[in-house]
């Protein structure tokens, strides 16, 4: 296992290789409750089964929902203070390190795997913007088919300037003419006739469009997945940048989480006898997340509490453990129906009900069915007429893709 | 010379009539939950996970079945050479004479199992018959066509016929959509066409090699587009799925498809 609290490095934004890549492993004792967890769920689900009784969902008494839930809802306004929306202003100067203009470069600029988080603006596309680089718009998905991809991107670029195409995946459709329409742009995009422009895309859409198009492979980067110890670091600045320097968040019985300013930042190895002790909040959120910046801040922002009058001194808001924390788990009913949509709806960043009825050969009535299962789970959500996975159900959906046999987002072979 | 039945027989007590009750009825209650269940087990189990699962309850009933009979024996007979042989001679004629098709399918599916010819979730063919093993038993194993139809084979087959299996325990199974084009048209064109089509199939297993054979017959060109779905289970949906939007992009190309040709006139003999 690698204990990321130990890291000296102060740094939190780096580009990698994606095989450089180190994905943040959970505390011994997650796995060990995550094992049992998963035992105990089968055996539930196949008692349920012999019995022909439904799957019996996690029921809680009361009590336990409020332990569960720790304090009390946490006012909009500290929670923004606390957990304000990134800017990206480290990762972008990160990204500046790997593709910054260079007048004298040459060679093709990398691809960026862009973080999974839909709701922000993303790194690719704030660090074109910092760049003065002109960001493309995709066509709107219904005229794939009439357009070339190339010639696209060149009625939007302006001559000897920089641009940027953030989110690939949403510049394709998973049929012949979506294929046509990528693969024109990227082979103008390889052969250099484009310009400079840099291109950022979701690690599943790369991994799928790799396959369909068989152009020179660019080099790849992608985001050092965010440690425990990276996450600590990060959130203590957006508590800084939002005015909450002073906050501080502990675990509901087990410790603090993070430090207000002025006292350690490196909440494991740095604790002394008397602080509290550290939690395995953050190391456990940096596994779930695979230590994406935009999934863990959605799901930090997300679980924060009033403190309970107990530690009201102490902290300024607190967390639940990390076990009861409600967040999206898979769905018990979820079918190949289910899979195959929500497989279309994260190779393409998101589709609206038109487009998936073009890549889905399943019958609208059923497709609406489950698009509105999926949503109560809290695993898709809908934005404006664009479903999406959300940024909490994203490893969910992640983890059910590679555990049905799905191109998987881990590998990277080009 | 035979010994006495006296002699091969134990002198049965009551204490051995009830161990061998009891190891009976535990072999057999053991022996209906993992038929029952372990099939049930498997299907809570995620994708690529399931033809493992399932390949482990015939194998689990044989253990079972067998730990049974090495209990049973020596509390009904003397372990002796001697008796062994009477015992295993007398049987032996036994079964030449009237259970050689009965037990000559239980060794057959013991060979089964140890060579793995067909397992459950095995897609296979046997005598024109296509469809998934349901269950292997001892005798016999259960498939279910594509309409829904039980077919029981003996394991007696594993001798005499060819077995076909698209699978062989694992998710990759291949399917194969046809295409008929008259011979007027560019094939590298159709080529490329076909494999865009299996490359969008939301069934596709693209981690699998995708491959479009072609082959020049007198009425036209015959396609053949060859893929795997994700889960074998979809194949015929992944079939359907490359059929139809496979024609409908040929048509959208202006692909002629193959006609009957008609007989030339005045080239009868």
């Amino acid at each position: 296992m690698t204990d990321e609290w130990d890291v000296d490095d102060d740094a939190i934004w780096g580009y990698v290789s994606p095989s450089e890549a180190r994905v943040p492993e959970p505390p011994v004792e997650e796995q060990l409750y995550v094992g049992l967890s998963v035992l105990r769920a089968g055996l539930a689900r196949l008692r349920a089964w012999v019995s022909g009784d439904a799957v019996p969902g996690e029921t809680r008494t009361v009590d336990e929902d409020r332990a569960a839930e720790g304090g009390g809802a946490l006012s909009d306004a500290l929670r923004d203070r606390l957990a304000p929306p990134p800017d990206w202003t480290e990762a972008v100067a990160a990204l500046d390190e790997v593709v910054g203009p260079d007048p004298e470069a040459t060679e093709t600029p990398p691809l960026v795997y862009e973080p999974a988080y839909h709701d922000a603006p993303s790194i690719v596309e704030a660090w074109g913007t910092r760049q003065d680089a002109v960001v493309l718009e995709p066509p709107p998905r219904g005229r794939l088919g009439e357009e070339d991809g190339a010639a696209w991107v060149d009625a939007q670029r302006e001559e000897g300037a920089p641009w940027v195409l953030p989110r690939l995946e949403r510049w394709w459709l998973r049929t012949p003419d979506g294929l046509a329409f990528v693969r024109a742009l990227l082979d103008a995009w390889a052969a250099g006739t484009l310009g400079r422009g840099v291109i950022g895309v979701d690690r599943h859409a790369w991994r799928y469009l790799r396959r369909a198009w068989p152009g020179r492979a660019p080099r790849r980067v992608t985001l050092q997945p965010l440690s425990a110890g990276a996450l600590a670091r990060w959130f203590r600045a957006l508590a800084q940048q939002g005015g909450a320097s002073e906050g501080s968040v502990e675990e509901r019985d087990d410790g603090r989480v993070l430090p207000g300013a002025g006292r350690s930042s490196e909440p494991g190895p740095a604790a002394t006898e008397e602080e509290e002790p550290p939690s395995t909040f953050l190391q456990s959120l940096a596994a779930f997340s695979d230590g994406d910046p935009g999934v863990a801040w959605a799901l930090w922002r997300h679980s924060l509490r009033a403190p309970r009058p107990a530690t009201a001194g102490s902290a300024t808001a607190e967390v639940p453990p990390w076990a009861d924390l409600d967040r999206p788990e898979r769905p018990d009913d979820l079918d190949r129906p289910g899979l195959l949509l929500l497989h279309s709806l994260v190779l393409h960043g998101g589709l609206s009900d038109a487009t998936l009825a073009h890549v889905m050969p399943v019958d609208r009535y059923e497709r609406r069915d489950r698009l509105r299962t999926l949503r109560r789970a809290d695993v898709l959500t809908k934005d404006g007429e664009t479903w999406r996975v959300t940024s909490l159900g994203y490893p969910v959906v992640c983890g059910l893709l590679r555990d049905e046999a799905y191109l998987s987002d881990r590998r990277d072979d080009g | 010379m035979t010994p006495e039945p006296t002699d091969i027989l134990r002198e049965i007590q009551i204490e051995g009539l009830v161990a061998v009750a009891a190891i009976l009825a535990v072999a057999v209650t053991l022996t209906l939950l993992v038929q029952r269940y372990g099939p049930r087990l498997a299907e809570q189990l995620p994708g690529r996970y399931r033809l493992s699962a399932l390949a482990l309850v015939p194998l689990l009933r044989l253990v079972i079945i067998a730990t049974a009979l090495v209990l049973i024996v020596p509390q009904l007979i003397e372990p002796t050479f001697e008796n062994l042989v009477a015992i295993l001679g007398a049987a032996g004629l036994a079964i030449g004479f009237a259970l050689k098709d009965y037990v000559s399918s239980l060794l057959a599916g013991i060979v089964v199992i140890y060579e793995g010819a067909y397992r459950p979730g095995d897609w296979v063919e046997v005598e024109g018959e296509y469809g998934e093993v349901r269950t292997v038993g001892m005798r016999a194993m259960e498939m279910v066509t594509p309409d829904d139809t039980v077919i029981v084979v003996p394991h007696q087959a594993l001798w005499t016929q060819l077995i076909h299996n698209a699978n062989d325990g694992t998710q990759d199974l291949q399917c194969v959509a046809d295409f008929y084009l008259d011979s007027e048209h560019d094939g590298r064109q159709v080529r490329a066409l076909l494999r865009d089509v299996a490359l969008t199939s939301p069934y596709l297993q693209i981690e699998r090699p995708i491959d479009v054979v072609v082959a020049e017959q007198p009425w036209g060109t015959h396609y053949r587009l060859k893929a795997y779905p994700v889960d074998p289970r979809d194949q015929f949906r992944f079939t359907t799925d490359l059929t139809v939007r496979g024609q409908a992009a040929l048509r959208a190309a202006d692909l002629p498809p193959a006609r009957a040709r008609r007989p030339v006139e005045g080239a009868e003999g």
